[in-house]
Parts: structure tokens; C-alpha cells; sequence
């Protein structure tokens, strides 16, 4: 098996495919903002009896300032969840024609299905050294877990906390105890995605060996050939035997680029590396 | 000869009025400021300005009415002066003061030859003038300073700050000359008695607490039932309507409402007021303040007929949907909240099962990649 090593050591001129257009990767920083956004002034409220909770309230100028720039980054969330369904009605539009198997279940499409399974399999085999590594396509099962999870995400903690921010609105149609219920789901959820994002997602990747320190495709949407062709065989293999391959190649990432993505990957580190290490602090010291 | 009887006898007037000491006499010597006397060591000043002891209230006396040991003495008198007693005139402050023990002279209080009447703007009584003639002894005797707080207080600022005469000063609460400890059941401020006290300015908060269930269990067993300090501090006196009493109000309620206390702070109004944020609601917000009644009273203002237009305060469009809300639960109660407890449990599972799958996914992943970097390095190098 090759070992993907970055492009400086290759002789020959490395091409570049695109992987995430303007669109996706607009669509990402808006997460990005309102997702960071969101926790730092969230979770101060969820541990409001802590030191560490009610210093970064004060910080941010109180408890009420914090609420106000947690609605906002919930209209930005809200704002992406939007643009990204609009987004997916335009493409599912464009392929109704086609037969379902071939955009519900195809390797566009995030919907997890039987080879998704096998993936998991197969690669928790290859973890324990059984087997050869799952050649993935296009998206693998763990980054349609991530969109899933955020689509997920999204619903429930979007909708409990637009009913928590307008109560008397949603009281027309809503009993009163189910703000009771919305807060346990919108804070729970929360604490798993912040949970989840700083640390399972920022491993799967970014920090893992083999993408240490940062996998800046997501900021500049561009995978070399050969990290497309380990990572991502069947889709490479798939869009070279139809001769798509030329119609996505592009120009390197600038120079410029990779440090802004790196500035902005490791702001977001920092940020939910401290969050994690207050919320773990706060969990084990309730335990005591 | 009668001319020699009469000259005899004006002589003998006046020699023997000379031999009495008069108010005059006393000032020649007293009216020598660098007159002193050592007393346990210090140097104590004799001098009595002439013209202050003419103008204070008793500047028409004698010398010989108070200090009565020296009256009909004819020359200069010895050290030591017996006390002086105000009760021969002042009886009744004197009985009182007996009764109540407040370890104070006279002077301590009023001064000695400069004494003036309490309405006088230069008495050391004059209301503006008593938190300063009180913290001559009481400052820095007490912990925590009652002093500091008191000037720190509403009472303290409104007098102190604002100059507001009607203020409450000290004696306002602690009496006069009947000052005693709270352990007095006759004191001013014993439990028993110190909602009578703050009434006598607070006149309308108290009536509306004794109609209030507070004022109810109070009449039946005044040690069960929160009086005027129970809520509001004595010294340093909030605002009701300040920050700092809205913050620490849910503690105050607590200290018999333990377990209210508890869940409010559990939920979105308790932690954002713990956080700082008065604009959501405390305790009297929904519950009242001085008018707190029993939740079966059709008054109350928790009572289910009156939530909407309660909640309505905070909440405008507030309907009885909106008032079937919680702000007391607590989903770690299964018994009283299931419907919450089962929410949360699904939640725990849902993390812990995500958590756990994916933790040990991570962990695998890390041990396996990081080998494979090993091994591609090692054969790199052949």
C-alpha cells in the first residue's frame, strides 16, 4: 500500500483536482462561524453554575450579550440549513429523470446504503489488521455520518431553539411542557454536537496521521491526484473511465490560501479544544 | 452706729457669697486652654470654651447643677469630680437607659458642656449627625462593619448621599435610650417586633405582607414565618428593584424554599439569573413580593386562573398553552416529571451509544494510521 505524503516531495508536476466548489466551501464557513458561535455562548448557559462558564459570559459581555450573538449564529444556521435544501431540490430536480438507484443510492448522494455498511466492517477490520483498507468513492460512510449528523443536528436543535426563542408564538399550537422538553433536547444535542465536532470529526479529518495537522480541501476545495487516488479510488477510477477527469482538474491551491486555511483551521481547534476541556472538567467534577 | 452695722453687714454679704464657688469662678481657671490634667497617662484638656457652653442647651444652668460635689465648695476643688447625674432631670431617658443596658454615658451620645437639643443641625443627635456619633464606638467593633454597611445601604446613601433627613437612622430601628440586643423579646428590632419597626415608615409594604401568606403564618407562629430581614438585609439595605437584590433574591428565598430554590436554578430563568441577568424573572416575579399568597388562593398570582395574565407580565401573547410550561421541573425526577426523565435518558443513550462507537472507531483508527506512518517510514528509508 502507497502511504499519501504531501505533494513537496513528488518530482513531476502534481495535478489538482477540484473537489468542493465555491458553494460547498461557502456553505462550510458559515458552519464554521455560527457553529463556534454557537457553543461558546451556549454552553456557558448549560454550566451556568461553573467558574469557566460564567468568566466566558462576562468575557462576552454577559449572559444577555452571549444570547444575542447565539440568535444570530442561529440564523446562520438556519440560513445555511436553508441554502443547502434549496441547493439539494435544485440537484434532485436536475436528476429526476434518472433512475432513483442512480442519485438516491449513486456515489453523489449522502444517503447511507448497503456498501456504507461494508465500509464500516471492512474498515474497523483493517483497524485491527484484517483485511485490506475499504476503497471509498466520492463521500465515505463517516463523512455522511457528519452531514447527517449535522442535518440531524440541525432539525432538532434548530427547531427546539426557534420554539425557545419565540415561545409565545409557538405556544398557539404548542403546549407549555414542551419547552421543558425542547431545552433538555436542544442542550443534549448540543453537548453531542459540539462533542462530536471538536473531537471525532476534527480526528476523522483533519488530525489523523495521515492528514496531520489539517486537511485544507474543505478551504480551497482542491485534492491532489494522489491523495484523490488513495483516498478516493472508485471515484477516480469511476471519473477517468468516463473521461470526467479533465472537466475537474484545476490549478494548485495558492500559497495564501493554505495559510489562510490553516489560520482558520486552528482557530476553530483552539476554540473546541477549550470547550472540550471545560465540558469534560465540568462532567467529571459532577461526578465527584 | 447703724452706719458701722450696715457697712458690717454688706461686708459680710459679700464675703460669704465669695466663699461659694459661682459659674464665674469656674471659668477663671476653665477658660485656660492649656489647663490639663493627666489621666492614665494622657494628657486630658480642662478647657471649656465660655462662649460654646453659653450657647448650648444648657448654658443657662450653673456649673454646681450638674457638678453637684463641688457646690458650696469655696476654692479651687480636687482631681476627682464625682459623676454627673443627667437623671436628676433627664429621668426618664435614665429609667429607660437602666432598663436596657447599652454600655454608654450620657457624654458618649451627646457631648458634655457643648450639649445642644436634637433638633439643632450641630447636635451629635441631629439625624444626619447620629450614624457618626453611633460609629464612634460601633465601627470596626462589629464583623462585618455594620458602619460600612449601613453607608453602603439604601438607608445610608438616601441620608449620607442624597442628605435626605427622613432616612432611617440608627436609633430609628435601635431606639434611643431603649436600646437592646435582638435577643430582647422587647427589643425594637427581637423577630417579634421588627415588622412593627420598619412599619413605622414602611406602613404599606407591611400592611400588604401581613394579608400576604407570609403575614398569615406569622400571626400564628411569628419563629415559622419570614419577617422584614428575613428578605431584605439591615444594614445594607438594597433596592428592591437593583441588581444586586434581584440577583441575590432566589438565595434569600431559598433559605426556607430550599428545593424551589434548587429547580429554579436548574431551569432557563435561574441560570441566566445566576448568570447575572435580572431581566428574566425571579421569584417575586411570578410569585409576588410582599403579596405572596398560597397557590389555592384564587388571588395568587401562580394560581392556574391568573398564570396567563402573570406570565403575560414577561411574555405579552402569553395564552394558557403557554402557561402549561415548567419552570420548576427537574428531569432528573422520574417520578414527578416522566415524560422529561424519558426524554433525557434517550438522550444519554443516544451520546453515550454515539460516543462510545465512534470514541473507539477514533482510537482504532489513530492506532492503525499512526502504525502504517511507522511502517511506510521504515521501508522509505530502504
Amino acid at each position: 500500500m502507497t502511504q499519501y505524503s504531501h505533494s513537496e516531495n513528488s518530482g513531476r508536476q502534481e495535478r489538482w483536482y477540484l473537489r468542493f466548489n465555491y458553494f460547498h466551501r461557502f456553505l462550510h464557513a458559515l458552519i464554521i462561524i455560527s457553529f463556534l458561535g454557537l457553543v461558546l455562548t451556549g454552553m456557558p448557559l448549560k454550566y451556568s453554575h461553573t467558574a469557566w462558564a460564567q468568566a466566558l459570559a462576562r468575557y462576552m459581555g454577559g449572559i444577555g450579550t452571549a444570547g444575542y450573538i447565539h440568535r444570530v449564529c442561529g440564523a446562520i444556521t438556519w440560513l445555511y440549513f436553508l441554502l443547502h435544501l434549496i441547493f439539494a431540490a435544485y440537484y434532485i430536480l436536475k436528476l429526476r429523470d434518472e433512475p432513483l438507484g442512480k442519485w438516491v443510492f449513486g456515489p453523489n448522494s449522502m444517503v447511507p446504503w448497503i456498501k456504507d455498511l461494508k465500509d464500516v466492517v471492512g474498515h474497523v477490520l483493517w483497524f485491527i489488521g484484517v483485511g485490506e483498507r475499504p476503497r471509498f468513492d466520492r463521500f465515505t460512510y463517516w463523512e455522511k455520518f457528519d452531514y447527517l449528523a449535522v442535518f440531524w443536528g440541525v432539525g432538532i436543535i434548530g427547531f427546539s431553539g426557534l420554539t425557545l426563542w419565540f415561545p409565545e408564538f409557538f405556544a398557539r399550537f404548542m403546549p407549555g411542557w414542551s419547552f421543558n422538553v425542547a431545552i433538555i433536547l436542544h442542550s443534549d444535542e448540543a453537548l453531542l454536537a459540539a462533542g462530536f465536532i471538536f473531537t471525532i470529526h476534527f480526528f476523522n479529518t483533519h488530525l489523523r496521521p495521515e492528514k496531520f495537522p489539517l486537511d485544507h480541501v474543505i478551504f480551497t476545495g482542491r485534492i491532489s491526484e494522489e491523495e484523490f487516488k488513495h483516498e478516493r479510488p472508485l471515484e477516480y477510477e469511476r471519473m477517468l473511465q468516463q473521461g470526467k477527469l479533465d472537466k475537474i482538474e484545476s490549478t494548485p491551491p495558492t500559497q495564501t490560501s493554505l495559510v489562510w486555511a490553516r489560520i482558520v483551521g486552528f482557530i476553530a481547534y483552539g476554540a473546541g479544544l477549550v470547550m472540550i476541556l471545560f465540558i469534560i472538567y465540568s462532567a467529571l467534577k459532577e461526578l465527584h | 452706729m447703724p452706719k458701722a452695722l450696715i457697712v458690717t453687714i454688706v461686708l459680710l454679704t459679700a464675703v460669704s457669697s465669695s466663699l461659694a464657688m459661682s459659674t464665674s469662678d469656674c471659668f477663671d481657671c476653665h477658660s485656660d486652654d492649656t489647663l490639663t490634667k493627666v489621666v492614665r497617662g494622657n494628657e486630658v484638656s480642662l478647657f471649656i470654651d465660655e462662649e460654646i457652653y453659653g450657647k448650648s442647651a444648657h448654658g443657662e444652668l450653673d456649673c454646681t447643677d450638674c457638678h453637684e460635689d463641688l457646690a458650696g465648695l469655696e476654692d479651687e476643688h480636687g482631681e476627682e469630680l464625682k459623676p454627673v447625674q443627667c437623671s436628676n432631670c433627664h429621668d426618664d431617658a435614665a429609667e429607660e437607659m437602666t432598663a436596657a443596658e447599652h454600655p454608654a454615658e450620657c457624654s458618649d451620645c451627646h457631648g458634655k458642656h457643648d450639649i445642644l437639643p436634637p433638633s439643632d443641625s450641630r447636635s451629635s443627635v441631629y439625624d444626619l449627625n447620629v450614624p457618626g456619633t453611633c460609629c464612634t464606638c460601633h465601627s470596626e467593633q462589629e464583623t462585618p462593619d455594620v458602619c460600612v454597611q449601613y453607608e453602603s445601604g439604601m438607608h445610608g446613601m438616601v441620608l449620607l448621599r442624597s442628605g435626605m433627613i427622613f432616612s432611617a437612622v440608627c436609633n430609628d430601628c435601635h431606639g434611643s435610650h431603649d436600646i437592646r440586643g435582638a435577643g430582647d423579646p422587647e427589643s425594637m428590632i427581637a423577630r417579634a417586633n421588627i415588622n412593627d419597626t420598619c412599619a413605622a415608615c414602611h406602613k404599606g409594604v407591611v400592611e400588604t405582607y401581613r394579608q400576604s401568606i407570609h403575614g398569615e403564618i406569622f400571626r400564628d407562629s411569628p419563629e415559622d414565618a419570614p419577617v422584614c430581614t428575613s428578605c431584605h438585609s439591615a444594614h445594607d439595605t438594597e433596592r428592591a428593584m437593583d441588581d444586586a437584590f434581584l440577583i441575590t433574591v432566589v438565595k434569600r428565598c431559598s433559605t426556607c424554599h430550599e428545593e424551589m430554590g434548587y429547580t429554579f436554578s436548574k431551569n432557563y430563568h435561574g441560570q441566566v439569573t445566576g448568570m447575572g441577568y435580572t431581566r428574566a424573572a425571579q421569584c417575586p416575579d411570578c410569585h409576588g413580593a410582599h403579596d405572596i399568597l398560597s397557590r389555592d388562593d384564587p388571588e395568587s398570582m401562580v394560581h392556574p386562573d391568573n398564570l396567563v395574565a402573570t406570565c403575560g407580565k414577561c411574555h405579552p401573547g402569553a395564552n394558557r398553552n403557554f402557561t402549561m410550561y415548567m419552570p420548576h421541573a427537574d428531569y432528573h425526577d422520574a417520578q414527578r416529571y416522566p415524560m422529561l426523565y424519558y426524554v433525557y435518558l434517550a438522550m444519554v443513550i443516544l451520546l453515550t451509544g454515539t460516543f462510545a462507537f465512534f470514541g473507539i472507531h477514533t482510537l482504532l483508527w489513530f492506532i492503525r494510521a499512526y502504525l502504517e506512518n511507522l511502517r511506510n517510514r521504515s521501508g522509505g528509508a530502504h
